[in-house]
């Protein structure tokens, strides 16, 4: 059978918690007053692209 | 990464020379690329490094299908040139091609030819092409690209980041690969370069990691010693032994096919989505990301805001999202005005990790961008408050701008607000002590002498107020666009006031002195640099009027300035005497006053009629110009009777008196003819202004003309303070100074609707006109009584009107008017 979903060839043995915030939260983190280094928004709080 | 690549970390052999996972990680590198010679770095910017550094510097060039981020970097950091050629398919977000990552060999070919093939230090082909949409690279490109490197003699790199991906959509795309494997494939493709650099966070499925692999052992040597100094000894290159181990196994995993299939599908699964809810992205979807077009996305934000930014961020504040913005801030470059050069494209990446999300993430992500849609218009651009000189994008800081404002014109008004400002701080000094000139008869001793107020009084005015505003005027309004931003004439505005404020204070201290001098010499010079760089970057009309007026303003004050330099030729190679240094004080102030200032205001007023479309008759506004031209030297005569050795009935002279008035009477004629004033618009407050400094230009050429007038010539005898202070006030207080107040009303870089402003003029205008009539009875020998308490009370006046109008704007914060009124979302 030919299948739509395309599911992921691995199972999950480890897991990493994502931080939930809130948007009030992350306009905070954006318009936080840069330090060097100013790149990142803190990556716990985001999905990475 | 995988559960073999973490047991593969606890297995890690640590040594610091030959570990057993280096001869792992080096064994499974030779046997995919092929090449003998493997270095490891820390990651693929590290190689890139290596190699760039070492085949690059000044005078070389690179091609590349695209240029990623630190690849550009990197060779533009060793002083060479990156040039782009990617296939014209690839510069087409929706155009439908299999491989649009692929490199444009004709003009490949042409750019080779131009540059020189001995100067060209590398090809590089990028796969899959990151920059240019993730789009995959055929076999049949790379081969040719190849081909045409061996011809030249040139060396071939492959930037194999994501060499797996890519051999994906070889083996589905490209026919005759259906039956080999995805290794296969890659293999073939290393087979066809001089060596490779790769980023193993990529396509070797580790956290950290990277290498360069060479097939030439010179080049090998010479670029191990590089790392051997900069990253580590050439058996770990800054890496750990488990990060090497974990990247020997994932250049085994990343071939495999379920894996394959699972990345590309997935990541397609996503840009078909958007693509779905209408979202321009770059069709077909490539390996590892979605590209969105956020030049079409945020239509109403221009690319000197940075869509892609805007994007980005609003991605993050509605789901959390981080992903990277691939366009102006990436590529983007500023011209030498400060202008942006956009990157061809204004793209945002979500590139999606490896084996780390699963569908309900990417459902998340889909979701957010359909919360997005309905908030598009809301959205703000940005502007770059600090930018590092390479790989801005990294360490750039924004903040956002209101929907609607062109960040570069705001720029520059700010600058040009605060510039102004301080001009008119320095009118303000120039009255006050003016105003304490006309107290100190009424005052008990202030311990400064009537002298040293007049010299500080009457230079700041010249070379402070006057000089300043038509500096701005003449950058503003002759140059091109956004040159006041520029540091040259930024910093040469600032220096010639920090000298003013020096010469002022040194006016005031000594009087005309040693110091007061240099500071006046210095002023000078500042001067002649600024007229030399404005003379280069002045994109002349010969046939406008403000061109001609403009090169007779810049010339009568280089020739007014040769005036104070011959005051010590007069006492030391003439004689001395009061007749000679009257008359080379006077030669500065007739070119400057009747020179520079009258025609640098007619080459202004004339700049911005044409700025508004305003007709004028070129023959009558020609003719004003050679009668005001050609009378300007001889009319410096005209004060030579004054001064006792001319008779004032010579007839030279008359005719020099009629044709200069004559040239300022046709261009008052063409300015309530033609209705130059309702032309040009502006408030009531403004026309007010213009006409007022127009009238007062008429009077005082009017003045000049009856002024040799054989009945009145007597008046104008030696020491008639009156008369010349009155003089001198017509055209500076009348003419010069509204005019420059009604530009920077128009300009809106002053404030007028303010109540105060009004006072401020009516206040003026009463104080002016008072203290002219009080000082022209006098000079007509009409003894005032009271003359000092009046002309005090007048000069209160004006000095008052002045401060008011000076009070609406000055306190005001320019930052606050322009900026941060919008926020993130609204």
């Amino acid at each position: 059978m030919q299948h739509k979903t395309i599911i992921e060839p691995f199972r999950i043995k480890v897991v990493e918690h994502i931080k939930m915030t809130t948007e009030a939260e992350r306009e905070a983190f954006l318009k936080k007053p840069p330090t060097i280094p100013s790149y990142f928004i803190p990556p716990k709080s985001s999905l990475t692209c | 990464m995988s559960s073999n690549q973490w047991a593969g970390i606890m297995q890690g052999d640590e040594s610091y020379a030959g570990a057993t996972s280096w001869l792992k990680m080096e064994a499974a590198i030779k046997d995919l690329t092929g090449c003998p010679y493997i270095l490891p770095t820390h990651q693929g910017r590290a190689a890139e490094h290596l190699l760039y550094s070492r085949i690059g510097g000044k005078g070389k060039v690179f091609f590349s299908n695209t240029h990623f981020d630190t690849t550009r970097a990197n060779i533009e950091f060793s002083g060479a040139t990156a040039i782009d050629l990617p296939c014209p398919e690839g510069k087409d977000i929706e155009v439908a091609h299999p491989f649009k990552g692929n490199m444009d060999v004709a003009k490949l070919v042409e750019q080779i030819e131009k540059y020189g093939a001995e100067n060209v230090a590398a090809v590089i082909l990028t796969v899959t092409n990151n920059s240019g949409g993730g789009q995959p690279v055929s076999m049949a490109n790379a081969k040719e690209v190849a081909a045409i490197c061996k011809k030249y003699g040139i060396l071939f790199i492959l930037d194999a980041c994501r060499i797996a991906e890519n051999a994906w959509f070889i083996r589905h795309r490209e026919e005759g690969f259906g039956e080999k494997t995805y290794r296969e494939i890659a293999q073939e493709m290393f087979a066809l370069a001089d060596g490779s650099v790769m980023s193993a966070k990529k396509d070797a499925l580790v956290n950290m990691g990277g290498f360069l692999a060479l097939k030439d052992l010179e080049l090998a040597i010479q670029c191990r010693t590089v790392l051997i100094i900069t990253e580590g000894y050439s058996t770990y290159g800054g890496l750990s032994g488990r990060d090497m181990e974990a990247i020997a196994i994932g250049l085994e995993e990343v071939f495999e096919p379920d894996y394959l299939d699972y990345r590309i599908k997935s990541t397609a699964y996503l840009g078909n989505a958007l693509y779905g809810l209408g979202i321009p992205v770059i069709r077909p979807i490539g390996g590892h990301a979605v590209y969105v077009d956020a030049k079409a996305f945020y239509p109403h934000i221009p690319v000197e805001q940075f869509p892609g930014q805007s994007l980005a961020c609003q991605l993050y504040l509605k789901g959390g999202i981080r992903c990277c913005e691939i366009g102006s801030v990436m590529f983007g470059k500023n011209d030498e005005q400060g202008r942006l050069i956009p990157a061809p494209m204004e793209l945002v990446r979500l590139a999606i990790p490896r084996r780390v999300y699963t569908q309900s993430h990417i459902d998340y992500v889909i979701e957010t961008f359909e919360a997005l849609i309905d908030e598009r218009e809301n959205a703000s651009g940005f502007r770059i408050t600090y930018e590092p000189p390479f790989l801005r994008h990294f360490t750039a800081r924004f903040e956002p701008v209101e929907v609607g404002h062109d960040t570069f014109a705001d720029n520059e008004t700010l600058k040009m607000k605060s510039a102004v400002r301080w001009t008119f701080f320095l009118l303000v000094m120039v009255v006050l002590t003016g105003l304490l000139m006309r107290a100190l008869p009424l005052l008990p001793n202030v311990g400064i002498p009537f002298e040293s107020l007049r010299h500080a009084h009457s230079h700041l005015a010249f070379l402070g107020w006057v000089y300043s505003a038509f500096y701005l005027a003449l950058v503003h309004f002759l140059l091109p666009a956004g040159s006041f931003q520029t540091p040259r004439y930024q910093q040469l505005f600032w220096l010639t006031q920090m000298v003013s404020v020096g010469m002022f204070a040194a006016f005031l201290w000594q009087g005309y002195g040693a110091l007061s001098i240099t500071f006046l010499t210095f002023h000078t010079f500042l001067a002649y640099a600024f007229f030399f760089f404005f003379i280069k970057d002045w994109k002349r009309e010969k046939r406008h009027p403000s061109t001609w007026f403009g090169l007779v303003a810049i010339g009568a004050f280089l020739l007014s300035s040769l005036g104070p330099f011959a005051i010590p030729v007069v006492q030391v190679v003439g004689d001395g005497s009061p007749f000679w240094m009257r008359m080379a004080i006077h030669f500065y102030l007739h070119f400057h006053y009747n020179g520079w200032f009258v025609f640098a205001l007619l080459a202004v007023f004339f700049k911005i009629l044409e700025n508004n479309g305003a007709s004028f008759s070129p023959a009558l506004t020609r003719l004003q110009w050679w009668l005001m031209t050609i009378s300007l030297l001889p009319a410096y005569f005209l004060y030579a009777p004054a001064a006792g050795r001319i008779d004032p009935a010579n007839p030279i002279l008359l005719a020099t008196g009629w044709v200069q008035w004559l040239g300022v009477a046709l261009f008052i004629f063409q300015f309530f003819k033609m209705k130059w004033a309702s032309k040009l618009g502006g408030t009531n407050v403004s026309r007010f202004l213009l006409y007022f400094s127009m009238v007062f230009l008429f009077l005082k050429s009017t003045c000049e003309l009856l002024g040799i007038q054989p009945l009145l010539a007597s008046y104008f005898e030696r020491n008639n303070h009156f008369l010349t202070i009155g003089y001198l006030h017509l055209l500076f207080l009348g003419s010069v100074t509204p005019f420059v107040w009604w530009f920077s009303v128009r300009e809106d870089w002053v404030e007028a609707q303010n109540p105060t402003v009004l006072v401020g003029i009516l206040l003026f205008v009463a104080g002016f006109v008072g203290s002219e009539a009080c000082l022209f009875a006098m000079g007509m020998k009409w003894r005032l009584p009271y003359f000092s308490q009046m002309i005090l009370g007048f000069t209160v006046l004006l000095a008052g009107g002045i401060v008011l109008f000076f009070s609406a704007f000055f306190f005001q914060k320019p930052q606050q008017e322009t900026f941060w009124r919008g926020s993130l979302h609204r």
